[in-house]
């Protein structure tokens, strides 16, 4: 089943300068890690071979890919409204790949048996891994073959999701700061409503982050200050950090719902190995030796027939 | 089985924890060249949630040989071996990587890495500078690492700063350069220069709390009202604070107040310093630490020595006693004389135990006399490549103690000063410093007082064995009385007198311990009795020794 997905959330995270999806807020080392890893994957691809990347963001695979090997022919899809080109200027192995934009999974026109491999980093299992997976398979070559990194119920990105999940529903609730604020600004609260709510919110017993909590209180405060002097773009800024807490919260959410459990991996390998797959899923870890910080899923495979 | 119901019976047995039915399975799709890479990878998951780590590092190696591109693989392996501190393993699975990748930068780097553990500085430098020479990310990193080890492992200070110089010209704003080119002025007396690194560092990262502390920590406060203090209280009171910044804001609060003389005051600080780092230091253990000390001393005993066939004629000098009793200090009186060169901290014994001659010390019997003459000809080697012309080395290394026996069994003419000092000032200073992880009985005075005692009764150990071949140098002594102390042990290592040594405060040579500033003085008598400030709040230690 194609599952629904509300894309802007992504759209607005992408038009952002990220190259790297959910790993973005996470440690340098998971980007290390997961860079490797395609870098590794691509030295085992014949020179020219064609590769698709699903659910692509900015690129990041595409770039790894490329960055050891610079033949390959990369199709880079993702559902939402990007243009990495336009972006990631510093990335120039990006300017050599074929993106995709605004395109489904389930609704792309490569013809059967065309590529050598199928890549996918935090990408497939937003649109649903065994449906997806099924979808795409058939687009691979005899002996091509497939990596999969796919969120993992247990890892460390989707746990720090779920904290950050109720910062931001507090945060948008129904007549809460933000909706207050917005309301303050049009003359329809008072001001000291929202400080009300304000120390409320500090003194609730939950996890404030400064990337969140902070930045937010931080942009009220420069919204408030502003209100005198220019009140049009205090106005147009309130609305603008609302739309980008509501984006953000949208896609925590989304987030979280994709990560996977083993009996769903398991699911999907039975799946894909009655399409004639030969195919493994294992945890990955930040570091394997000490298996202490599970990045996700990894999903491997080659086509038998 | 087919292979489909065998993948599903391995990964059931895995989910459920039946790990060695798994490796069989696994196995088995192995055998039938199901998958390769994948199973490879679940066997090692598998041996290492089994805790089969052996066996993890033979599928990680047979992953390393099929995928010889694959660094990820090469990483894992390594990563096991360092695990285990067995270096020279994980260096050699670079070494293998590079062979066929030559171009790799990252495991240029971590070759370099891995090298400097296992004690090849000079290989580590030149993978280093192959790193650099293919672009690796970050030089001023690179450039930093480099410069670490001439400085703490070649003592080629000039090279070091020549390098963080270089880090500087890469990226001017790169702080960890400017913190060690700070710490090398420190080291090498110049505390200007060293200020104005560490106050560039506070201007670019008015947050560096590690910065502020140093600063605290190079300048003697003798008035309340300093504005180091101030700075150093706001810091402590802001809630957004780390811990390690906690940590390290206590024990300078702690610093500044004893140069003040508010000692209680101060006290209190260091022991919230030392509350907070228990929780971030390994555990002490009492138990094995008495094990230790029984384990060296059942096992060199005088009948071991006497069977023992001669190794090594060589006569180095070590130095050796409790944390802070005064070792730097020797080190420097000595280094200040013509005929000797100060060797810093080697830490040669301290791989050998971790890496060659596991367990220690049992292992040693199975060396034959040609292995340890080998083991005794690397140590004079290592020597040698780091201070070229050297007449006379020291190895200044506090817990060379646990040593001794080996160190006398590889060389039979070694001489040893043991530097001993007042015990309640000494088990004090321990606690005043914030000495890092590996000192892990530091954070409790208890501990201390109970380390102390299971270092006094190895010393008497030793002292029964080599009674001619140790001198024992009293810090106490010392400060009040040098000309005479420093004759005797000029004395003891066949030295003539030279007054420099009376000077040595005003040698070029770095110090490279925790006590730079109280050698940088001349004699440091205040050190001595130090403890009596604190009378009122080491009730542990007074009950543990007593008068």
């Amino acid at each position: 089943m194609n599952q629904p997905q509300n894309t802007n959330a992504w759209s607005l995270y992408w038009s952002e300068d990220r190259l790297y999806s959910c790993v973005a807020q996470s440690s340098d080392e998971d980007q290390k890690a997961l860079n490797k890893l395609w870098q590794d994957f691509s030295q085992e691809l014949e020179p020219n071979s064609r590769v698709l990347d699903l659910a692509t963001g900015n690129g990041a695979v595409a770039d790894a890919l490329l960055s050891v090997n610079n033949t390959l022919q990369v199709d880079a899809v993702d559902k939402a409204s990007i243009d990495p080109k336009k972006i990631v200027t510093e990335h120039g192995n990006l300017l050599n790949v074929n993106f995709h934009s605004d395109t489904d999974i389930f609704d792309l026109s490569f013809k059967p048996t065309t590529f050598n491999a199928i890549t996918s980093q935090f990408g497939i299992e937003y649109a649903g891994l065994t449906e997806a997976s099924a979808r795409v398979m058939p687009y691979l070559k005899v002996a091509g073959r497939f990596q999969f990194v796919v969120h993992h119920v247990q890892s460390g990105i989707i746990l720090s999701s779920r904290n950050k999940i109720i910062e931001f529903e507090q945060l948008t609730q129904q007549s809460g700061i933000l909706e207050t604020l917005i309301k303050v600004l049009g003359g329809k609260s008072e001001f000291a409503q929202l400080e009300t709510l304000g120390q409320d919110y500090l003194k609730q017993d939950l996890i404030r982050s400064e990337q969140i909590s902070g930045q937010v209180f931080v942009g009220i405060e420069r919204i408030i200050n502003g209100f005198a002097s220019n009140p049009k773009e205090s106005i147009e800024l309130a609305v603008a950090m609302d739309l980008r807490v509501r984006s953000e919260l949208t896609r925590l959410v989304q987030l979280t719902a994709a990560g996977q459990t083993s009996d769903s991996m398991t699911t999907w390998l039975e799946t894909v190995s009655a399409m004639g797959i030969d195919a493994m899923f294992s945890p990955l870890y930040l570091d394997p030796i000490k298996q202490d910080y599970l990045l996700g899923w990894l999903a491997t495979g080659v086509r038998c027939k | 089985m087919s292979v489909r119901s065998l993948l599903k019976s391995a990964q059931q047995a895995e989910r459920s924890g039946r790990y060695a039915e798994a490796e069989q399975l696994y196995l088995q799709l192995l055998n039938q060249r199901f998958q390769p890479e994948g199973v490879l990878n679940a066997l090692v998951n598998v041996s290492i949630k089994s805790n089969s780590l052996t066996r993890a590092g033979e599928y990680l190696s047979q992953l390393s040989v099929r995928f010889p591109h694959k660094i990820s693989y090469c990483e894992a392996l390594a990563s096991l071996y360092a695990r285990a501190q067995n270096w020279s393993a994980a260096a050699d699975c670079y070494d293998a990587f590079i062979t066929q990748n030559p171009g790799h930068a990252d495991a240029h780097y971590n070759y370099a890495y891995n090298l400097k553990q296992a004690g090849n500085y000079q290989q580590a430098i030149d993978s280093y500078q192959a790193a650099l020479d293919n672009q690796v990310r970050q030089p001023e990193e690179v450039l930093t690492n480099m410069a670490v080890i001439y400085s703490e492992h070649l003592r080629l200070e000039a090279k070091a700063i020549e390098r963080l110089e270089q880090a500087l010209g890469e990226a001017p704003s790169y702080i960890p350069a400017m913190f060690n080119l700070a710490t090398l002025y420190e080291e090498e007396g110049d505390k200007g220069r060293a200020a104005e690194y560490y106050q560039a560092i506070l201007k670019l990262d008015p947050s560096d709390h590690g910065t502020l502390a140093r600063v605290a920590e190079a300048q003697r406060v003798s008035d309340l009202d300093a504005p180091i203090i101030a700075q150093l209280q706001a810091v402590l009171k802001a809630p957004s604070i780390d811990n390690m910044t906690r940590i390290s804001m206590n024990f300078a609060l702690g610093k500044v107040l004893d140069d003040c003389g508010e000692h209680h005051q101060a006290f209190k600080y260091y022991a919230d310093g030392n509350r907070l780092d228990r929780a971030t230091t390994a555990k002490y253990s009492r138990t094995d630490q008495e094990q230790l000390v029984q384990d060296n001393i059942s096992f060199f005993t005088a009948q071991w020595f006497a069977r023992l066939e001669p190794v090594s004629d060589a006569k180095p000098i070590f130095i050796c006693g409790m944390f802070r009793s005064g070792s730097t200090l020797v080190e420097q009186i000595l280094a200040s004389h013509s005929s000797v060169t100060a060797g810093g901290e080697r830490d040669y014994f301290v791989r050998l135990d971790s890496e060659i001659i596991s367990p220690y010390p049992a292992a040693i019997d199975g060396f034959a006399p040609s292995s340890l003459q080998a083991i005794a000809k690397q140590y004079l080697e290592e020597l040698a490549k780091a201070f070229p012309g050297a007449i006379c080395v020291t190895d200044k290394r506090p817990d060379n103690f646990l040593y001794l026996g080996l160190i006398k069994a590889l060389f039979p003419n070694a001489r040893i000063i043991h530097s001993k000092r007042q015990v309640l000032d000494n088990c004090l200073s321990v606690y005043f410093l914030r000495a890092g992880t590996s000192v892990s009985y530091a954070t409790d005075l208890g501990d201390i007082a109970h380390y102390y005692k299971q270092y006094e009764r190895l010393m008497a150990h030793w002292e029964s064995l080599f009674t001619d071949d140790i001198y024992q140098l009293s810090y106490d002594e010392l400060v009040v009385d040098p000309e005479s102390q420093i004759r005797v042990l000029l004395g003891f290592l066949e030295l003539p007198w030279e007054p420099a040594c009376l000077e040595f405060h005003a040698i070029e040579n770095r110090v490279k311990t925790a006590s730079i500033w109280q050698v940088r003085q001349p004699f440091y008598q205040k050190s001595s009795g130090r403890w009596k400030n604190y009378e009122g709040d080491i009730t542990v230690l007074l009950d543990a020794f007593g008068d």
